[in-house]
């Protein structure tokens, strides 16, 4: 096995070792896993309240609903970082 | 003390890689020096810049692909350094990402949340908390087509196509628009 390999396999495996269950929800977050899929709108709003399935006492205010693909919303959310705001649910 | 990665430096730099996109966004690239990074799940490098390696044909054919025959396409021609690079053209790169894959489903079992894993989900876990260091992602593409060969006889695949994903832009210089038009001919 060539050691740069060997590094490289060795730094993933102490990475997982070491990882706690609340470390591992940010990094798939980070890693721009979308788990906002239950989608709440009011229609009457500016503004979009996306509930994540993964925090439950966890959702999005999404403002800008026109520029918004709900499809990527993940995509979007990461890209527009200062048309929305993280706070928790009422 | 700055942590070590254990990723090496490639050493390489690449003196030309296109990047297809219309006329608009080509002359805003090249006014602005900044491009708006790719990020969904269909970019299975992961999130970053996604170039050709040497073949403006790839990125004109990607261009009008995406904008319909006859939109008006522009090409941007830029220098890359690799710099850090995850290079899925290696086996053992690619082995590394496949071990990732499998600890984030063993940890993911009891949660049981992540119900469609990508390759450019894995690839931005690696890049995003472990190989934090990674500049940019590189592949030579075979698409669907890979067994259709240069010509009867050859044992050359004609659907190979050398792409880099360009996770830090500072990695990217000397952009310049190398077509803008809409009937592009190599």
């Amino acid at each position: 096995m060539n050691s740069s390999y060997k590094r490289m396999l060795e730094e993933v495996n102490t990475y997982f070792d070491n990882l706690t269950d609340e470390e591992f929800i940010c990094d798939i977050e980070r890693a721009g896993y979308s788990f906002y899929k239950d989608i709440s709108v009011a229609l009457l709003s500016p503004v979009v309240t996306v509930y994540s399935q993964y925090k439950s006492d966890h959702s999005l205010k999404v403002k800008n609903i026109d520029k918004i693909f709900l499809t990527y919303l993940n995509v979007e959310l990461n890209q527009r970082s200062d048309q929305y705001e993280y706070c928790l649910a009422a | 003390m700055k942590k070590k990665f254990a990723i090496e430096h490639s050493g390489q730099v690449l003196q030309k890689a296109y990047h297809g996109t219309s006329k608009e966004t080509a002359r805003k690239i090249l006014k602005e020096k900044k491009f708006v990074p790719t990020r969904d799940a269909r970019s299975y490098l992961g999130d970053g810049v996604y170039f050709y390696e040497h073949s403006r044909w790839l990125a004109a054919n990607w261009a009008e692909k995406c904008l319909g025959k006859g939109a008006c396409i522009g090409i941007i021609c830029a220098c890359i350094d690799y710099g850090y690079c995850l290079n899925l053209d290696i086996p053992e790169h690619r082995q590394i990402i496949r071990r990732v894959k499998d600890l984030i489903s063993i940890r993911d079992l009891q949660a049981k949340k992540l119900d469609r894993v990508t390759d450019s989900f894995v690839i931005n876990y690696y890049s995003t908390n472990i190989a934090k260091n990674i500049d940019t992602v590189r592949l030579t593409y075979m698409s669907d087509d890979y067994k259709k060969m240069m010509f009867p006889g050859s044992l050359i695949s004609d659907y190979r196509q050398p792409m880099v994903c360009v996770r830090k832009q500072d990695k990217i210089s000397k952009i310049c628009i190398a077509f803008e038009g809409s009937d592009y001919h190599e």
